[in-house]
């Protein structure tokens, strides 16, 4: 297959398909690893996030025809091939719903539709299906593609907190941002702070396999933490590396 | 009656209106105002609606019995006015994510059964925004320019921030489109003036005002930070804004600010104005939030609702607030006495009332209760499923007596779209199968559903608006 505008959007839980949107027909496509089978999904028009819930049987959403327009976000019932709008707002974007590791919950950054492209946003929490909502957190980074991400245990999501949201240089230019780390309890919905950063843009957040550590990018280096520990960097200094991804967890150190 | 869904707290809080001082430089357009006429390419022809065929009779050897002759089958008067609406008439399988649509004009011919559809403009590309001025003269329109000079202007050049929509004013009478000298691209929430020579729109922290008689856009109010929401007031003297956590009034006369209350904010508020512009309703339906802000007076009360998935909307005096609450196998309307925030009345139907689709004329993704209040006031038409029948019904509210008009299996959405100006019709869209859809006038007696538009293995019409007659004289 030859797609010359598309993006990967999510794996499948069992690691045997791949969604992606193809940009210039505006379509999602469900596609296996082995390029075999393809399936095109009836989805809204402006369709741009898809994630599969971790049983692998149905897909959320996100939608937008475009600046102005508002957004949806609803679920695509893999079973039936039929899509079901879960929320809408004439004047917000949903971006990043990410479903908690037993599905029950999704974590989603909610953002004021507007010509600005690194604005801040909202960290909301909803059960599949059901209208109500939390909110979790405000003036979390939204815009520079920076999705909440759930401990393996399901008890907490952490994110991206922006540090410099007056700032309108952070709100036009992708480097200017000033960030840090933080989570909330799903249970008691506390906030704490993951790392103290001074005027650094600290993103790309990874929990370990077993959410010992949590991974991210700041200085164009790869840093690992421990909740109420200090960062360490674990990139040599000398390098830029960034974008971390966990491949196994390093057993604890005595 | 459901009292127990509900539960109702009420308190008061008053803020006196800080007046606050508000930049209004005039702004220097970067588009010269070029008037432009569409002119009409290719048009689609819309499909024609035809009511279903009538049946032959074949004679048999039997003589048919001498009966009175059958008084011919009276249609009930005709709406007074048009309607409006967007069709992109590509055919499935379709290519390519862009679109382009047309607008057609659908007026009555001889009866009710038989409409002229007309286009008025073409080669609208993307999805544009349409509303029509409060005296029914005038169109406004957006419509995609060629912002970055590459020869081509789509939607996802939009979407990459190469091109932008701008606004333009169609003039009915005329048939002539002139492009407003707005100074930016994608005007967020264009909403005319009750003027019917104003429009409001935002940028990201600006609000603007801008006059159709060529005078550039005006700020009218600048934010520290991107504006949620603008909803102006139905008589065009308050616009209400929602921005760093404040939801606020700007006089648009005076350009004042009165910043109201800080109690409300977060995403997901869903502003709307009361007819009189009295009051401004604040409801969110994931956190189960109710706001009513007194205009006049600027005391802010509160409710919670219940958990049920909850639609809100005024009736055309003022004086009720219509809450629907739909549940899994029943809905339920309260009317809420605005003063108060108390019920006066209350009615279940075992059936859930449809949530409305997301193609909304002026907002896409907007969802609102199959619930609509007819302009007297005195009923509501109701859309709602009931054993995977869909049925479209009525609410007196006098005799609170609910009275079904009409249904149709396999429906799979339904639209109620709006009564006609005159209050006799019903206007609304079902999509059926694949790929078929209809756009249908029902009265409010009954009978027969008469079609204006049907579309098959194509888009379904959208943007659809009822245009009244002109009220300028």
């Amino acid at each position: 297959m030859f797609y010359p505008r598309s993006y990967f959007l999510d794996w499948s839980p069992d690691g045997a398909w791949l969604l992606f949107r193809e940009i210039d027909h505006d379509q999602i496509w469900l596609v296996s690893v082995d390029g075999q089978e393809r399936l095109l999904l009836d989805l809204p028009v402006g369709t741009y996030g898809a994630a599969f819930a971790p049983d692998g049987r149905q897909i959320i959403y996100t939608a937008s025809r475009g600046l102005g327009f508002g957004s949806e976000m609803g679920f695509f019932d893999l079973t039936i091939g039929v899509h079901t709008v879960w929320r809408t707002d004439p004047y917000h974007v949903f971006a990043f719903p990410t479903w908690s590791p037993n599905g029950e919950q999704i974590a989603y950054i909610l953002m004021a539709d507007s010509n600005i492209p690194f604005t801040t946003g909202e960290l909301w929490l909803a059960a599949p299906a059901e209208q109500s909502a939390t909110l979790l957190a405000q003036q979390v980074d939204a815009g520079r593609g920076f999705p909440p991400a759930w401990t393996p245990d399901g008890q907490f999501v952490s994110f991206i907190q922006r540090n410099n949201p007056a700032s309108l240089r952070a709100d036009q230019s992708f480097y200017d941002l000033h960030s840090n780390i933080y989570q909330v309890e799903i249970a008691t919905g506390e906030k704490t702070q993951l790392t103290s950063f001074d005027q650094t843009m600290v993103y790309d957040i990874a929990w370990s396999p077993y959410g010992r550590q949590l991974a991210f990018t700041a200085q164009d280096g790869i840093w690992v933490v421990e909740p109420g520990q200090a960062p360490i960097r674990v990139s040599p200094p000398a390098t830029v590396a960034r974008h971390p991804v966990w491949l196994v967890e390093p057993a604890p150190s005595e | 009656m459901r009292t127990n869904l509900l539960t109702w707290v009420v308190f008061c809080l008053i803020f006196v209106g800080v007046g606050c001082s508000v930049n209004q430089p005039t702004v220097t357009p970067t588009a010269t105002a070029v008037s432009q006429v569409i002119v009409p390419t290719e048009t689609a022809v819309p499909p024609t609606a035809t009511t279903e065929p009538t049946p032959v009779v074949t004679e048999t050897a039997v003589p048919p019995p001498t009966l009175e002759p059958t008084p011919a089958p009276t249609l009930p008067p005709p709406p007074t006015g048009s309607v409006l609406f967007l069709w992109d008439s590509e055919t499935f399988p379709y290519e390519g994510a862009e679109r382009n649509h047309t607008l057609y004009l659908a007026q009555l011919g001889e009866s009710v059964a038989a409409w002229d559809v007309q286009p008025l403009l073409n080669d609208l590309f993307g999805f544009p925004i349409l509303e029509v001025s409060p005296d029914n003269t005038k169109l406004m329109f957006t419509l995609i320019e060629d912002a970055n000079g590459d020869g081509s202007a789509t939607q996802e050049g939009v979407n990459r921030g190469g091109d932008g929509y701008v606004l333009y004013i169609y003039e009915f009478a005329s048939g002539q489109s002139e492009k407003l000298p707005i100074g930016l691209y994608n005007p967020f929430n264009p909403a005319w003036l009750s003027d019917d020579e104003s429009l409001t729109y935002r940028g990201s922290v600006t609000v603007y005002l801008i006059h159709t008689d060529g005078l550039p856009g005006q700020e009218i109010a600048v934010f520290p930070e991107p504006i949620k929401w603008i909803m102006p007031s139905p008589d065009g003297s308050l616009i209400a804004v929602n921005a760093s956590g404040l939801t606020s009034f700007i006089k648009v006369a005076t350009g004042e600010l009165i910043t109201v209350t800080g109690e409300i904010s977060g995403g997901g508020m869903e502003p709307i104005w009361s007819p009189d512009s009295q009051w401004l309703a604040l409801h969110h339906r994931w956190t189960d939030q109710f706001f009513l802000i007194n205009a006049a007076t600027l005391e802010v009360s509160s409710a919670e609702a219940t958990g049920a998935e909850s639609y809100v909307s005024w009736s055309p005096d003022s004086q009720q607030l219509l809450l629907v609450e739909i549940e899994e196998d029943s809905s339920t309307l309260s009317f809420l006495d605005p003063h108060n925030l108390t019920i006066s009345a209350s009615r279940e139907i075992s059936a859930p009332i449809f949530i409305q689709g997301a193609s909304d004329v002026k907002s896409v993704f907007a969802t609102v209760a199959g619930a609509v209040w007819s302009p007297d006031g005195t009923q509501i038409a109701l859309a709602f499923s009931e054993q995977d029948v869909t049925k479209l019904a009525i609410l007196d509210l006098l005799t609170m007596e609910v009275t079904e008009l009409w249904e149709k299996p396999d429906v799979a959405e339904i639209h109620i779209r709006g009564w006609s100006p005159d209050g006799d019709w019903i206007l609304f869209t079902l999509q059926q199968a694949t790929h078929h859809s209809e756009l249908n006038i029902l009265h409010w007696q009954g009978g027969e559903a008469y079609p204006i538009f049907v579309a098959d293995e194509t888009f379904p019409p959208q943007s659809i608006m009822w245009l009244a007659e002109s009220t300028q004289p």
